[in-house]
């Protein structure tokens, strides 16, 4: 059985699809954030997961604005959500500037014992995105950035 | 962006009313917390209750705040929402600041 609902967001059996195709721009991924968070709500997707989701999908789509397209705005890219039961897979693409050495990032944590003055103020996105993700993975073919992860559902209530 | 303020002795008790502290306003948060510390008070409570959502860019802009106060002043946080509460715990910054259940708790406490 195919359903449809707003913003492409297609159900067949018990798996549902959701993409989204985003401006370049920090306010229209966060519209996009508010959209896939109140279609997963819908969708009955436990709280403390769509709070993992919303962070994670925030960071990468900022990513994309930030570094890919240099937080110009005028160009856009697609997000490409699968929910099954356990499990929401996510694939960012972009048209913009490639990863640094076509790798990703190491996102290793910060030394937080150092002066007032040291603490970081970023470098905490790809920590998040590898501390909440798995299967990460980041492939160039044909000009296109593809970022595809999992993040597993705990379908806690908390 | 907006903000709530109020002045009890020397604590300045700062509520956001935004509902979301991301990098699309991140710049601008920094900018007003720093207009509305100026020179004083020595604490300044940040009242998260009403932010349902912060980013890394939100994060950085908070720590960036505390850094602006400096040693001699401090930045406690209070009213944090299990959401937003995770990503200070996942980045280990809980550590960093001295964090209250509520604002009406930080007021009462002492300063840390």
């Amino acid at each position: 059985m195919l359903g449809h609902a707003a913003n492409g967001a297609v159900t067949s059996g018990t798996d549902h699809m959701l993409s989204e195709t985003v401006d370049s721009t920090a306010e229209d991924v966060r519209n996009a954030l508010i959209r896939i968070n109140d279609e997963l709500k819908r969708l009955g997707v436990a709280p403390s997961d769509r709070d993992a989701i919303e962070v994670v999908l925030a960071e990468c789509m900022n990513n994309v604005v930030e570094h890919a397209y240099c937080e110009r705005p005028g160009s856009r890219f697609d997000l490409k959500l699968h929910l099954s039961a356990d499990n929401l897979f996510c694939r960012v693409e972009d048209d913009g500037k490639p990863m640094p050495g076509l790798a990703l990032p190491s996102g290793k944590s910060h030394n937080l014992s150092v002066d007032l003055s040291d603490l970081p103020e970023g470098g905490f996105g790809w920590f998040l995105i590898r501390e909440l993700t798995c299967d990460l993975r980041y492939a160039r073919e044909r000009d296109r950035n593809n970022l595809m992860f999992q993040i597993p559902l705990s379908h806690d209530e908390g | 962006m907006d903000f709530e303020t109020v002045r009890q002795d020397d604590i300045l008790k700062i509520t956001v009313l935004a509902e979301r502290i991301d990098a699309a306003c991140a710049v601008q948060f920094k900018d007003c917390i720093r207009e509305i510390c100026g020179n004083e008070p020595k604490r300044v409570v940040l009242d998260l209750q009403k932010v349902d959502f912060l980013d890394s860019s939100g994060l950085g802009a908070v720590v960036a705040a505390m850094k602006f106060l400096g040693k001699d002043r401090q930045l406690e946080l209070a009213g944090l929402s299990d959401k937003v509460s995770r990503v200070f715990r996942l980045t280990r910054m809980d550590s960093v600041f001295t964090i209250h259940p509520t604002a009406d708790a930080a007021m009462s406490a002492s300063a840390a």
